[in-house]
């Protein structure tokens, strides 16, 4: 599981913590949950830390906000998570408490779409670049979130319900996209190649491919099994314990049992978040040797 | 060019990566190379550099490097050494080699591979005064550079090279990443600038082939047909230059029609010996000018002899349909309306596009041309046309092809490199009869026989060479067959030896054909004794290859950038078509570990050993500064050294002049090179320029001026045959007769390659030089190896489809010698019946400290497995090397396989494997 | 008129030696595993041709990789639209190459920073950039495309030079491969006759 596996810790921790964070906010629900809610977040900005490969100069990546999401998440990350601090410490019903809240919020909403965006603003990676990629972080941020708050407040049940339903939505939709790009996709168009001809290739320039691109792409067997375990996990596992717990009202075995199966599916969602994530530059290596519609 | 700031010094030198040796500067900080680019002055590369060359440093720096002399310790084959001190390595060699000189010189076979100083080397073998010598050309391109010295007195590459500025149509065959990259690639964007055309005859559409602006994929062993082809086309269409064949070649020359006879086809001379033609009813020296001599019909010698000119015999022979397009189609695949078009372009581009250079000159016959015309046609050929067994006509074929269109030595046409054009053949003969104890050999070991007293023979007709060369069995074996020396001393054919000697030839994996059984052969034990057959092997080379894991004693050498070196006019010159050029080799840096350049090293066995020519009279070194000492002081003829320029005492002096001190110093301060312009009335016709000839003698070139007559019609190859045919007191073994009798043609003929033509195995399998590693040391560079670490074997994607393989399918590449499993890249850019793979990429474990699980190890393969280097024999009879019968070239491409998909459960690495050399990794840097 | 500096690669004449890849790698000492300039070899239109294609940082008009990057370590340079990376500032997300259509930026992992093709602008010593020195067949150019009258802006007007994926905005261009000339008719080639056309056939020496 190499590929980009800091990264995918990151998003999905870090999209849970943000998750509960901003409902904590919008709910007023202080005391431990916005704790655990930045210790996920904390923990998965080390996690990211590790993806880079000079760390040392960490506090530029605030200073191009202008332009690049990545620094905006960071600039939204750091805001939400000193917001937070000031939210834990002040007393809950005052109205700065009500403040802090709201404006926590708005900024963890503001970090996943952010951290969402980093990918959906590529380009060159087309499984990436659809609304479907922020829609989904963030409800996905959202429902993980919600069913944490389930297990640390023991209610909030029927949110937790009605937080999967659209999230496990938009990924259906999300793979079935990628399913529909994978059959029409022109791979040597998309690279610009064609300008060339219909190209295959011969010799690579390097027997082995560079490491820039290696973290995503390549390829996954089975992926048919796959998606439907992480769907399993992170939607319909989930659903079905909140149903139940719903029905027979709230049980920590369920609740538990809920955020891990999420916990596990988010991972496995994640990485075949990247894993089946291609970049148009792969064309120049691999066009005309797969079954390319228009080769 | 200034040097960017903390870069302390810059040095030049000459690269080494491949036989091109461009100049290069070397950017040093605090002494370390930081940097290699191209010397922009420098008349091979100006300025360019090919990616081998720029990868020097990661060459240089290698992790393969050996760092000190290995005595072996374990059995033969391991690796298993100890590191012992010069003076013990030096001592153990000169103890080996003192005895062999002391009782059979024969004993020591010296032979060396990539070696760029064979004239140093082949000269130290005359000192020692063993025949058994030779550099790497049986096993590379000695087809080549044989059938031109044989016919036009230079050839493709070595000795010449087309007219990259003025050519308007350039012919290649058998063409891949070659021995002249960088020149190859700077002329061919020259002619892509200016709208020449260039066609490429090759099976596989890579490189080259790739920016041709015609591919002719064609069937490979084929050319000699298709190239035949073209000659009858063209005197089917009376589209030659019959005033160039009457002018510069023999075309005229009569041939005494007699057969049964001892004269038959020999020349008709007269009393002075001289060639006759025949003018104006009656036989003439056929060197008379003013004359008009006849190119066709028989005629009655006052002797009563019948006798007919060179070129009635040619006309007869090219015409007949078995040389028309239809024929030639059925051969090489290619379509007979393409071989006619060809033939139409050629002879249109000789003729209507003929030019006149405003360069006055004088030919041998006194006549002065106001102008030089140039037939601007151009050709070049190489290995895939070499490494065959019929490659010695194919290229002599090609050569007569030249002479039709009359474009030898022309504007636009091919051109010779000085020191070339030489006497046809040039001398000397090859020295090796006479060998005693303690005897120099009296000649070098390597020579161009004329005829078949010039075969080294013993007086029971054994070949007195360990490689028969010069034997009935390979005659013309101008380069030695380096790739018979393992088999035959095993088989002690015809002699056993006792040291095997070698310097920077890996026999024991990419440069020997059956790989496997050569490895097997070099531990080979007599039954008998224990002993191992092959009693010493000494081997010398920078990096920890897998022929050093097979040595008992080995020499470790320097990188290039640590040495001294030259590369002579007396062995392959950097000459250009314009100039006559040498250059050296520098060190650069100093090596760090306990290595020594291979020349000073043999410099100093040869003064230990007492080799004459090394010492003074009063027994002291002749040479005590090494090789630096040998560049600048030795004279292999009155005035004539390694180094032809800056010579005499105050350097004036160029070709000919008394050593001078400070010549070295000269040449560094050069760029390392030196190089004289011809006149431009001595650049073209050199064969027949009188202004040039009178030069060429001056600089010690040619022994006279005498014109050089291109010799269309082979005398030497008629005497071989007419003794093959029973006359001359020379006589060859009686099974070799009909192959000597069909191999040695007078004329070039279609010979089908020797290997069988079977169902069993109906493809060919080819190999090519990738572009960046050509020589097969590109693997154990840190840089180059990213590129290209893994091979597989590409088919055409019809071909595949019928096999049922995919792209990247497992399968099995099977011959009647061997089986690989490797994996197949389907292409659409090769002959149908052609399957083909890169060269030397595949290494054996622990070769170059590799890991077992390296991808060289595991994801590439050598086509040498398949390979035999013996022709098939029925019991009893002979075994005859794989070669092409005239020159031994070893006939690599002549390979015939068949592809088979590999089953289910056959995954896992190429196969064959072998035991890894682990212990290798323990003698590297 | 803003200098444009870029690269023209001629895939008529580019035969796929590596010579500028590796010509690169001893220009600029990065990390060994860094190839800024690669070459691909493709068989294309069926299999009619084989053709050498060089890939190397586009320096394109709005480079996805300086709008991505967190810290400025990518940026532009407005006076002749180099891009380049500060290493200095780099902290090696590698956002940046996901970013690039062309895949054009290296990780060196021993630096654990980008590293791509910098045109050899920081190399005061030279004219032009080592690839372009070095390449034995001529086949790269370079110069201004901003000017239309520079050499490389008539030489990709003259061989109707193009960009891949335009619409990134690159500057460099590539020389599409020639089409093949047609080869001379064959016409009849008419046969003058047999052997005996050269008996008193009258040519002197």
């Amino acid at each position: 599981m190499h590929r980009a596996f800091p990264l995918i810790v990151f998003t999905t921790a870090s999209g849970a913590g943000f998750g509960l964070l901003a409902l904590a906010g919008v709910l007023a629900v202080g005391g431990a949950i916005p704790a655990v809610g930045l210790v996920l977040v904390a923990g998965g900005l080390l996690a990211a830390r590790r993806h880079l490969g000079r760390p040392v100069g960490l506090l530029r990546a605030l200073t191009r906000a202008r332009t690049s999401w990545l620094s905006r998440e960071a600039v939204a990350a750091v805001a939400c998570a000193a917001v937070a601090l000031g939210f834990a410490a002040v007393p809950q019903g005052a109205v700065a408490g009500r403040v802090l809240g709201l404006t926590m919020a708005v900024l963890a909403t503001g970090a996943v779409a952010c951290t969402a965006m980093i990918y959906a603003s590529l380009r060159p990676v087309p499984q990436w670049h659809t609304g479907l990629v922020p829609a989904g972080f963030l409800l996905i941020a959202g429902m993980t979130g919600a069913l944490l708050l389930v297990l640390l407040t023991g209610g909030f049940v029927p949110l937790a319900v009605a937080a999967i339903l659209p999230a496990g939505a938009v990924k259906l939709a999300y793979w079935r996209r990628l399913d529909e790009l994978s059959a029409s996709g022109d791979t040597i168009a998309a690279a610009g190649l064609d300008r060339i001809g219909r190209v295959r290739l011969l010799d690579p320039p390097l027997a082995v491919m560079g490491s820039a691109l290696s973290e995503m792409g390549g390829g996954v067997s089975r992926v048919r099994m796959l998606r439907r375990v992480a769907g399993a996990l992170l939607f319909a596992l989930p659903l079905g314990l909140s149903l139940l717990e719903l029905l027979a009202g709230f049980s920590a075995v369920l609740a538990v049992a809920a955020v891990l199966a999420a916990g596990a599916g988010v991972l496995l969602e994640r990485w075949l978040f990247f894993a089946e994530a291609g970049h148009i530059a792969g064309a120049w290596f691999d066009a005309g040797r797969r079954a390319d519609k228009h080769a | 060019m200034t040097p960017d700031p903390g870069v302390s010094s810059m040095r030049q030198t000459t690269c080494y990566m491949c036989t091109c040796r461009c100049g290069i500067n070397v950017h040093l900080r605090d002494g370390v190379p930081i940097r290699i680019e191209g010397n922009p002055a420098h008349p091979k590369n100006r300025g360019v550099l090919c990616g081998k060359g720029a990868a020097g440093l990661q060459h240089h720096f290698s992790a393969a490097r050996l760092r000190k002399p290995l005595k072996r310790v374990g059995p033969r084959g391991e690796a298993s050494f100890v590191e012992i001190e010069w003076d013990e390595a030096l001592g153990i060699a000169t103890a080996w080699l003192d005895a062999i000189r002391r009782t059979d010189p024969r004993r020591l076979a010296f032979f060396t591979g990539r070696d760029q100083s064979q004239s140093l080397t082949g000269w130290w073998a005359a000192q020692f005064g063993t025949p058994n010598f030779a550099a790497h050309g049986g096993l590379c391109s000695v087809n080549v550079a044989t059938a031109g010295l044989y016919t036009i007195g230079g050839s493709f590459w070595e000795f010449g090279e087309p007219d990259w500025d003025r050519t308007k149509y350039l012919l290649l065959l058998g063409v891949a990443e070659d021995h002249d990259s960088n020149p190859i690639k700077i002329g061919l964007g020259k002619l892509k600038q200016r709208g020449a055309k260039v066609v490429s005859v090759n099976p596989i559409r890579t490189g080259y082939s790739a920016i041709a602006d015609e591919w002719i994929g064609i069937r490979p062993g084929t050319d000699g047909a298709l190239v035949l082809a073209l000659v009858h086309e063209l005197l089917r269409t009376d589209r030659i230059d019959l005033e160039y064949l009457v002018r510069f070649t023999n075309a005229h020359w009569l041939v005494v029609q007699a057969p049964g006879t001892a004269e038959h086809g020999r020349f008709a001379r007269d009393a002075g010996n001289r060639p006759l033609c025949w003018a104006d009813g009656a036989p003439v020296d056929a060197g008379a000018t003013g004359i008009s001599p006849a190119v066709a019909g028989r005629f009655t010698l006052p002797d009563d002899r019948v006798a007919t000119p060179v070129f009635a015999l040619l006309a007869e022979r090219y015409l007949d349909a078995a040389y028309a397009p239809e024929a030639a189609e059925a051969v090489t695949g290619v379509p007979a309306a393409t071989i006619r078009r060809i033939a139409v372009e050629l002879a249109a581009v000789a003729f209507e596009q003929a030019i006149e250079l405003d360069i006055p000159w004088t030919d041998t016959t006194g006549r002065r041309h106001a102008t030089t015309r140039g037939r601007p046609v151009s050709m070049h050929a190489m290995r895939g046309i070499s490494a065959h067994s019929n490659g010695f006509d194919t290229t002599r074929a090609l050569h007569l092809l030249q002479m039709l269109l009359g474009t030898i030595d022309c504007p636009g046409g091919f051109r010779f490199k000085p020191p070339f054009p030489k006497p046809i053949p040039p001398g000397p003969k090859p020295a090796g009869k006479g060998y005693a104890p303690g005897k120099p050999l009296g000649g070098m070991p390597l020579g161009m026989p004329a005829g078949p007293e010039d075969l080294l023979l013993e007086p029971d007709g054994q070949p007195i060479r360990l490689d028969h060369a010069f034997s009935w069995e390979a005659p013309l074996a101008a380069h030695g067959m380096m790739q018979m020396v393992i088999a035959n001393a095993v088989a002690s054919d015809p002699y056993p030896i006792d040291t095997l000697f070698l310097f920077m030839a890996n026999m024991a994996w990419n440069s020997s054909m059956n790989t496997a059984g050569t490895m097997e052969l070099l531990t080979a034990r007599d039954p008998a004794t224990g002993d191992y057959k092959i009693p010493h092997i000494i081997y010398a080379d920078a990096f920890a290859s897998e022929m050093v894991a097979y040595a008992d004693l080995v020499l470790p050498d320097t990188t290039y950038l640590e040495r001294w070196d030259c590369i002579s006019i007396l062995d392959r010159p950097i000459s250009d078509a314009d100039g006559i050029a040498d250059s050296i080799r520098q060190p650069v840096v100093q090596p760090e570990r306990d290595v020594r350049p291979f020349q000073d090293v043999l410099l100093d066995l040869g003064v230990r050993l007492g080799l004459p020519g090394l010492l003074t009279p009063d027994g002291a070194p002749r040479y005590p500064g090494g090789y630096a000492d040998y560049l600048a002081n030795h004279e292999r003829a009155p005035g004539v050294g390694p180094l032809a320029g800056w010579r005499g005492p105050d350097g004036s002096a160029i070709g000919r002049g008394a050593p001078n001190p400070k010549q070295l110093e000269a040449y560094i301060a050069n760029g390392c090179f030196w190089r004289q312009e011809l006149e431009p009335a001595h650049r073209f016709y050199r064969h027949a320029n009188a202004g040039y000839l009178d030069f060429a003698v001056k600089m010690g070139f040619v022994p006279n001026a005498e014109p050089i007559v291109l010799q269309i019609y082979s005398e030497p190859l008629q005497r071989f045959r007419l003794a093959a045919q029973g006359h001359g007191p020379v006589q060859p073994p009686d099974d070799l007769r009909d192959r000597i009798i069909a191999a040695f043609d007078p004329l070039p003929g279609w010979h089908p390659p020797l290997a069988a033509d079977t169902p069993e195995f109906p493809l060919y399998a080819l190999t090519q030089r990738p572009m960046i590693m050509y020589h097969s040391w590109g693997s154990q560079n840190a840089w180059l190896k990213q590129i290209l670490s893994r091979n597989d074997l590409y088919v055409a994607t019809s071909t595949a489809r019928a096999l049922g393989l995919q792209d990247g399918a497992r399968a099995w590449l099977v011959s009647a010698h061997g089986r690989l499993k490797l994996r197949i890249r389907t292409m659409e850019g090769v002959q149908a019946d052609t399957v083909w793979t890169w060269n030397a990429i595949g290494k054996r474990a622990g070769a170059w400290g590799l890991a077992a699980d390296a991808t060289e190890v595991r994801e590439a393969f050598l086509l040498n497995h398949l390979i035999d280097d013996h022709l098939p024999a029925a019991a009893g009879t002979r075994r005859l090397a794989n070669a092409d019968p005239v020159t031994g070239q070893a006939a690599w491409f002549d390979q015939r396989v068949r592809l088979e998909p590999c089953g289910p459960g056959e995954a896992g690495p190429v196969e064959p494997q072998f035991a890894s050399l682990d212990a290798l990794r323990r003698v590297v840097v | 008129m803003t200098v444009r500096l870029a690269l023209v690669i001629d895939l008529d004449i580019c035969v796929g030696c590596h010579a500028c890849s590796v010509a690169c790698k001893g220009a600029a000492a990065f990390d060994d595993s860094v190839w800024p300039n690669q070459v691909f070899g493709y068989e294309i239109e069926g299999g009619a041709r084989t053709v050498y294609v060089p890939r190397m940082c586009q320096h394109c008009e709005s480079p996805g990789c300086v709008t991505v990057c967190p810290t400025g370590a990518s940026f532009r340079r407005t006076a002749d639209g180099v891009v380049l990376i500060d290493a200095e500032r780099c902290i090696g997300c590698r956002l940046c190459a996901w970013s690039c259509p062309y895949g054009a930026r290296e990780y060196d992992a021993a630096a654990g920073v980008m590293r791509k093709c910098t045109l050899c602008i920081d190399r005061r010593d030279v004219a032009v950039p080592a690839c372009v020195a070095t390449c034995p067949s001529g086949a790269r150019h370079f110069g201004d495309i901003g000017d239309p009258a520079s050499a490389v802006s008539e030489l990709v007007h003259r061989r109707g030079g193009f960009a891949l994926l335009p619409e990134y905005g690159p500057a460099v261009r590539y020389l599409p491969p020639r089409p093949r000339a047609a080869g001379l008719p064959t016409a009849d080639g008419k046969s003058s006759g047999g052997l005996d056309r050269w008996i008193g056939r009258v040519v002197s020496r």
